[in-house]
């Protein structure tokens, strides 16, 4: 066991940092946190440096321009960055499509997607989940019908983040309706200003935005089919694990929030009673914990194996201690804990109210905490849930 | 960083284990529960033999073994079996209190008596009700004559029935010493108490007693608190840890294996998500915890700083844990969880106490913001402190 960072992950948390702290990147973020959503908003501006610095395609391949960096060094960058408050669900979101282009798409789809991607030239986003398939993706009934060197597609996706902003969208639709639900998806880069797309808001608490698409006999030519026909499912059960994996900046953003309620307790001659000592000191456990159970998953994936059972303890631990930390984070500053973002007597800058909003939105994405529960359940104890 | 455990702590850990399953079936386990004496010498021999008693001793050369590491292997294992020896108060308290406090000879003679299996020694850390820190004794050191008198009385001091030692700690000029005490030196009574887990806990009062010099542990640590104390307390907490992490990771897979097993409504119960969630959610803190008692015991292990605060946060969250595991064990059996005759009794009986032992969750957690505030790692900015416990 070593529970150290190497020299060359503690120059790359300092470089990250440095971008962080670069008075031009804090001033857009300071310009999005004005705006409402510091962490789900995005920058178009931050996005391309981002890429000039390589991080979109940091973990492809390295001929599609990866950096190499080991799983734990991709921790490093996602904590980092959302330690500072940085808006990473673009980079997050167009990072994880590039990858499942870059393992299962055809060489064509790479030549066409992933060069222009990595400089911070297109935007993805997922288009799985539908009004009536949720956790039980598998269910989905969006239809992609063979035409010619054409699919038509007939569906409704909802909950998209950054469907607004995004050119493509990793859809996953029905191609065969005859077999059993998991054998018959397919997955397609959908262009979303394609006929027959209609893109609409749907507004989220913590004054975010996903969407819902609409799909009335859109076009998609052939090419653009990720992976093979009727395999959708195996490369979604991939590309959800990885998604579930860059949660690890979920706990980083709560070290931050963490660090400056403990400031603001001193700072402020708050009650720093018994009770609130408690609270904090809870809050860093499960934090340190937090990170440590991201730290084990990184080292197994490593170690060349495909951990569900731990990737789903992770993701269920550290979103289920930021909702509870969040609320704590307002119990401890009392009702101006509720002052609204940006409001200028508001504690913290009114972050408790923002991130009370969104950790709740964390215990549902990604696979809400009871379907964790469920892998959980099934894959550490063989239970038969 | 590599959270996983090398081939040589993975070899040791199934020596253990295969030790402890044969050694400690239950039936012993309920047996020690009536024995006067309340262990097993022939188990506590061996591990003797094994040379697993002075385990936690091998870091005196400056190197950085993993001997702390190694401890709690040990002391998960005998967690899981609830093995009935003096195990931390001896090998991991008492041996660390002698090692870092005792001089030549003394030091050597102790410490090779433990490591043979020839010395039981008994921790006390208890005044009063509970575990309260090392700065609010009472019990205290007088001069008297040509040497020195100890007066006053320790509380729940568990195996102090069979000790040959009583470590302690008392007040002195106005600061506080450890040392050991010999329990058959006049003045020193000891008399049984009776508790829900059959702890061997005893109240023990010193009447007069002499204090040998060769036996003090010294000072000089900070605030007056003694260091080596305080060092056995950090290590006795981080085996504590480990040994609960033991016993709820032995209640977790009997649940879950009758969950799998026993049938209602037709089905299986661990197929009720009311029974398997919980399940779940007892596995995902074990593995947490689990990450932070070994990242206590690396720290100390490396004399890297910050170890006292991620012991008391690793004692905090595994009594948290061993309290809901153990709840869970029993109400997943059902009615058969309250019988005698299956064994998830046993644990959820003496969560409890483990839980409290040289502080409570709570207490702990207090210790974070006080005694250990100045350790608080800086992750990436560097707030200050608020106010909490001391030790
Ligand atoms: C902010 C946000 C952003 C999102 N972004 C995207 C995106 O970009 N792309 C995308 O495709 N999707 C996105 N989603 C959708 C998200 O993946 C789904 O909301 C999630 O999978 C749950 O599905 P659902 O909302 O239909 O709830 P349901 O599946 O209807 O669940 C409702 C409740 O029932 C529980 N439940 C369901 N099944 C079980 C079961 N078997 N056992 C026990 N309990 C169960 C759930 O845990 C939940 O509490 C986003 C969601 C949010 C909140």
């Amino acid at each position: 066991m070593d529970f150290e960072l190497t020299d060359a992950q503690k120059r790359l948390q300092e470089e990250i940092t440095s971008f962080c702290l670069d008075g031009h990147n804090q001033e857009i973020v300071s310009d999005l946190l004005a705006e409402g959503d510091p962490y789900d908003a995005h920058s178009w501006l931050l996005f391309r440096r981002m890429a000039e610095k390589g991080w979109i395609s940091l973990n492809w391949p390295t001929e599609y321009g990866g950096l190499g960096y080991t799983p734990e060094e991709i921790s490093i960058f996602h904590e980092t960055m959302a330690y500072y408050r940085m808006p990473m669900t673009g980079l997050i979101l167009t990072s994880l499509v590039g990858s499942v282009i870059a393992y299962f798409g055809s060489d064509e789809l790479k030549a066409e997607f992933l060069p222009r991607a990595a400089r911070g030239e297109l935007l993805f986003c997922l288009l799985y989940t539908e009004p009536d398939a949720g956790s039980d993706l598998a269910s989905l009934t969006t239809r992609a019908v063979e035409d010619g060197d054409h699919y038509i597609i007939n569906g409704v996706k909802i909950f998209t983040s950054l469907g607004h902003e995004a050119h493509y969208g990793l859809l996953a639709a029905r191609t065969d309706p005859d077999v059993k639900k998991t054998a018959g998806i397919s997955l397609f880069m959908v262009p979303l200003d394609a006929e027959g797309v209609q893109v609409n808001p749907i507004y989220t608490m913590g004054s975010g935005q996903v969407n819902e698409e609409v799909f009335t006999d859109a076009r998609v030519h052939k090419r653009f089919m990720v992976g093979e026909k009727n395999n959708g499912w195996f490369v979604l059960t991939m590309a959800l694990g990885l998604e579930r994996g860059s949660i690890s900046g979920v706990a980083a953003q709560g070290w931050r929030y963490h660090d400056e309620l403990l400031e603001e307790v001193r700072a402020s001659g708050l009650d720093s009673s018994a009770l609130t000592v408690q609270k904090l000191a809870r809050m860093e456990t499960e934090l340190e914990v937090s990170g440590l159970l991201n730290s084990r998953l990184n080292s197994l994936i490593s170690a060349g194996r495909i951990p569900l059972a731990e990737a789903a303890m992770t993701k269920l631990y550290s979103s289920e201690a930021i909702l509870r930390m969040a609320g704590d984070g307002v119990d401890i500053l009392g009702l101006p804990g509720l002052l609204e973002l940006n409001s200028p007597e508001a504690p913290l800058g009114g972050f408790p109210e923002y991130l009370y909003q969104v950790a709740t939105m964390v215990t549902v994405g990604a696979g809400s905490s009871e379907i964790m529960r469920r892998i959980i359940a099934k894959s550490a104890l063989s239970l038969p849930v | 960083m590599d959270l996983t455990f090398d081939e040589e702590q993975e070899m040791c850990r199934r020596a253990f284990r295969e030790f402890m399953e044969k050694e400690c079936p239950v039936e012993v386990v309920s047996e020690m529960e009536t024995d006067p004496r309340g262990f097993s010498r022939e188990i506590w021999g061996k591990m003797a033999r094994l040379g697993w008693l002075d385990l936690g001793m091998n870091d005196e050369s400056g190197e950085s073994g993993d001997a702390m590491t190694t401890t709690c292997i040990l002391a998960e294992e005998m967690g899981r079996v609830l093995a009935p020896v003096p195990y931390v108060s001896t090998a991991v308290m008492g041996a660390r209190a002698v090692a870092v406090g005792a001089e030549e000879p003394v030091r050597s003679r102790v410490l090779d008596s433990v490591g043979e299996g020839g010395c039981v020694i008994a921790a006390a850390s208890t005044e009063g009700s509970r575990f309260d820190g090392l700065r609010t004794m009472r019990c205290e050191v007088r001069k008297s004559g040509g040497g020195y008198l100890l007066n006053g009385e320790k509380t729940f001091v568990e195996w102090a029935h069979v000790a040959d030692y009583i470590l302690l700690t008392a007040r002195v000029n106005g600061g506080t010493t450890a040392m050991l005490v010999d329990r058959a030196e006049q003045g020193v009574t000891v008399r049984p108490l009776k508790t829900m887990g059959a702890e061997r806990f005893a109240r023990v009062s010193f009447e007069g007693v002499r204090v040998d010099p060769a036996l003090t542990l010294g000072n000089g640590g900070r605030g007056g608190v003694s260091a080596a104390f305080e060092d056995a307390v950090v290590r006795g907490r981080v085996a504590l840890a480990a040994r609960m992490l033991g016993g709820c990771d032995a209640v977790l897979e009997a649940a879950a294996k009758y969950a799998r097993e026993r049938v209602q409504f037709s089905k299986p119960i661990g197929s009720f998500q009311a029974i398997a969630f919980r399940l779940a959610d007892l596995a995902t803190d074990l593995a947490g915890a689990r990450l932070l008692v070994y990242k206590a015991a690396w720290t100390l292990d490396r004399g890297r700083p910050g170890a006292s605060r991620l012991a008391a946060m690793a004692k905090a969250m595994t009594s948290d844990l061993y309290l809901k595991a153990t709840d869970a064990g029993v109400h997943i059996y059902g009615g058969y969880g309250c019988m005698l005759e299956y064994d998830v009794h046993h644990y959820y009986r003496r969560a409890k106490a483990e839980a409290m032992a040289l502080g409570d969750a709570e207490r702990c957690r207090a210790e974070m913001f006080g005694a250990h505030a100045e350790e608080r790692a800086v992750r990436w900015a560097l707030p200050r402190q608020v106010e909490g416990a001391a030790l």
